[in-house]
């Protein structure tokens, strides 16, 4: 069993993430940290709470960071320009809802900030962990400048975020990374292995609308709930961006935690040099060196997922679920 | 009796703050933050321990802090070193040369470790934990607290008040627009004078201001003491330094910047011209790296901060005479 810390702005794909990553029997998950993204902190931590809740998981959830390390200090960044809402059958659709449609929850964060947990838990670890962050970098941003040797036990960062070909967030930008480009440049070269899970293989390991109806026949809460996620996932990728695949949605997050189960779910993993931009219209850019000399290499980017595969894990992790 | 924490970069004037807040009967000295600056974070750390012991407060806790800037140095022209002739106070004495910054000071050993828990959490745990506010005095990069405030903004209810060495009005040392420990992690400066949390700056026009001469040299070195003579030696290194590579206006006189600070809440009444002005740090990769803008308009933006400007430096020298006349 690999010992895994998940670090979530959940966020409709990070609560799939959540749920294959407690169920899959090939992880430990040993704790979930929050972080401020694809909603305010408040919500994307009480969002993971009320998912813990529901799934019935003993695991402790340490709430993060509310900001970017530095990124608003100065007016120095382009806006993000927020997308309107989709309408679809009357009702408005995001990408990620201020509340997930979860009992409200009954637990509590820990009282240890997220970053505080990330350098206690990792100095004191018998053996090497697996961190797996899907939304902005902050918490492990911090944690790595206040402790540079948690990497000693650090087994691989496996980082969705980035992208090389395709961006979200703005048009050379990914939204994890834009949210703090500097907290991605120092997970980027903190010296463990980083695995960059980007746009360009999310976007291959796309959930379809037959695949949602494969999880509802599973017929547990979480293919249910993950259902419910995908669907919703889709009407807004149909208006917004869509994929090569017709009624289909990326599920970003997951593809990481499957990544951790089985490697052979990304199918073009490239070991070269990544840096992010920090400034201008470059903010938040994953910048991969193609030179045929490029500078040292210091992660690995993955290219292409198989998405039959990924849809397999996910129901083979859903099974497990209670009803 | 105030209690402080002291974040430093030992350095030999953060050594002497260090002493007289071990020594001063008004302050009650809890912990101790090193920090990265004057010398790397693993140098000022152990002159953090030797100068806390040589004042007789070698089991005061040490907490090691960052040893890099929160995110400057990410930058390739940000993360270029300054060339630091002024700085680093090298120059001769008599054929032996000596400087104001080496990166160990000529102090005893102390047999104590350091904690093994990073500043930044030093202070999340400590401020979360404690019922009485506490007074952070920070003498070199704001690196730990800049962190801090990051993982927990709440800690400010637990502070009293900041007192800060850093930044310059009219006076700058590393560049012509800014001071070194302000310029040494921008970015955490300007996290700590937004935090909210009432701040007292000692400028480098107020160190510049309160330099001390060869007739305090001599008052101090008279004192007899071991923190007294460390003070007094410095004073000679730094007359030396300061003439030949950044004259004052009162020639010959050699400002200990960080004992400032101390003095400073011994008896507030050691500055002698302050304001409070709305500032701001320039956090560009630019001329201005670094820089405390002071905002003189009427309808001014930027953190209220109480900004000191003169101090005296007779008064400097009575109080560092009085904290290091016993032995302790």
């Amino acid at each position: 069993m690999t010992k895994v810390i998940l670090d979530v702005d959940t966020g409709s794909d990070d609560a799939v993430a959540i749920m294959a990553a407690a169920l899959s029997p090939e992880i430990d998950l040993v704790g979930i940290c929050t972080v401020w993204g694809n909603q305010a902190i408040e919500n994307t931590t009480d969002n993971t709470l009320r998912l813990v809740d529901a799934m019935g998981l003993k695991v402790p959830v340490y709430k993060g960071c509310d900001t970017a390390m530095v990124k608003y200090l100065t007016h120095d960044y382009v806006e993000n320009v927020e997308r309107p809402a989709v309408m679809h059958n009357g009702k408005a659709f995001i990408m990620h809802s201020e509340h997930l449609d979860l009992p409200e929850a009954v637990s509590k964060p820990e009282d240890v900030p997220a970053a505080c947990f990330y350098v206690d838990y990792l100095r004191k670890a018998k053996e090497k962990v697996t961190l797996i962050p899907v939304g902005p970098l902050t918490n492990l941003g911090l944690a790595l400048r206040i402790a540079p040797d948690i990497v000693e036990n650090i087994e691989q960062i496996v980082v969705m975020g980035g992208g090389s070909k395709i961006t979200n967030c703005n048009s050379w930008s990914e939204s994890n990374i834009w949210h703090d480009p500097e907290a991605a440049q120092i997970v980027a070269n903190c010296g463990a292995k980083v695995v960059w899970v980007p746009l360009d293989a999310t976007h291959q390991a796309c959930i379809t609308l037959d695949d949602c109806k494969r999880f509802r026949e599973i017929d547990t809460f979480p293919a249910r709930f993950a259902a419910d996620q995908c669907e919703q996932r889709i009407i807004v990728h149909n208006a917004q961006q869509p994929l090569d695949i017709p009624d289909a949605a990326a599920v970003h997050d997951a593809l990481c935690v499957a990544y951790v189960i089985d490697p052979a779910v990304i199918t073009d993993l490239r070991h070269c040099h990544v840096e992010i931009g920090l400034s201008g219209y470059g903010e938040g850019q994953t910048i991969v060196d193609q030179r045929a000399y490029p500078l040292e290499k210091n992660g690995y980017f993955a290219y292409d997922a198989d998405r039959f595969k990924f849809v397999d894990m996910l129901c083979d992790c859903f099974k497990r679920g209670k009803k | 009796m105030r209690k402080i924490i002291l974040d430093v970069d030992t350095g030999t004037d953060d050594a002497i703050a260090i002493m007289a807040a071990v020594r001063a009967s008004q302050l009650e000295l809890t912990a101790l933050c090193s920090v990265h600056g004057n010398a790397a974070v693993e140098h000022t750390t152990k002159n953090t321990l030797n100068a806390a012991y040589a004042a007789g407060g070698g089991t005061i806790p040490v907490y090691p802090g960052a040893a890099d800037p929160m995110v400057k140095n990410l930058i390739p022209s940000r993360a270029n070193p300054v060339e630091e002739p002024i700085l680093s106070g090298t120059t001769e004495i008599n054929g032996v040369v000596v400087s104001i910054n080496p990166d160990l000071l000529p102090l005893k050993e102390s047999p104590y470790p350091p904690q093994e828990k990073p500043a930044a959490l030093f202070y999340v745990e400590e401020l979360r934990s404690r019922e009485e506010k506490v007074t952070i005095v920070a003498t070199g990069a704001m690196t730990n607290l800049g962190l801090a405030l990051r993982l927990d903004p709440r800690i400010t209810e637990k502070i009293e008040e900041i007192v800060i060495m850093g930044g310059g009005v009219q006076k700058t040392n590393i560049t012509a627009a800014a001071e070194a420990n302000f310029f040494k992690d921008p970015e955490a400066a300007a996290i700590v004078l937004d935090s909210g949390v009432p701040i007292t700056i000692c400028t480098l026009d107020g160190t510049h201001s309160c330099g001390l001469t060869e007739e305090h040299e001599k008052r101090l070195r008279g004192v007899g003491t071991l923190p007294a003579i460390f003070t007094a030696n410095d004073v000679r290194v730094r007359r030396e330094s300061y003439s030949r590579l950044q004259p004052l206006e009162r020639e010959g006189t050699a400002p200990i910047h960080d004992a400032l600070c101390i003095a400073y809440l011994i008896d507030p009444a050691v500055a002698t011209r302050t304001v409070t002005a709305a500032c701001k740090v320039d956090c560009s990769d630019g001329i201005s790296e670094g820089r405390l803008q002071v905002d003189g308009r009427h309808f001014r933006e930027g953190a209220e901060v109480h900004l000191i400007l003169e101090a005296d430096p007779d008064k400097l020298c009575d109080i560092l005479v009085d904290t290091f006349l016993e032995e302790g």
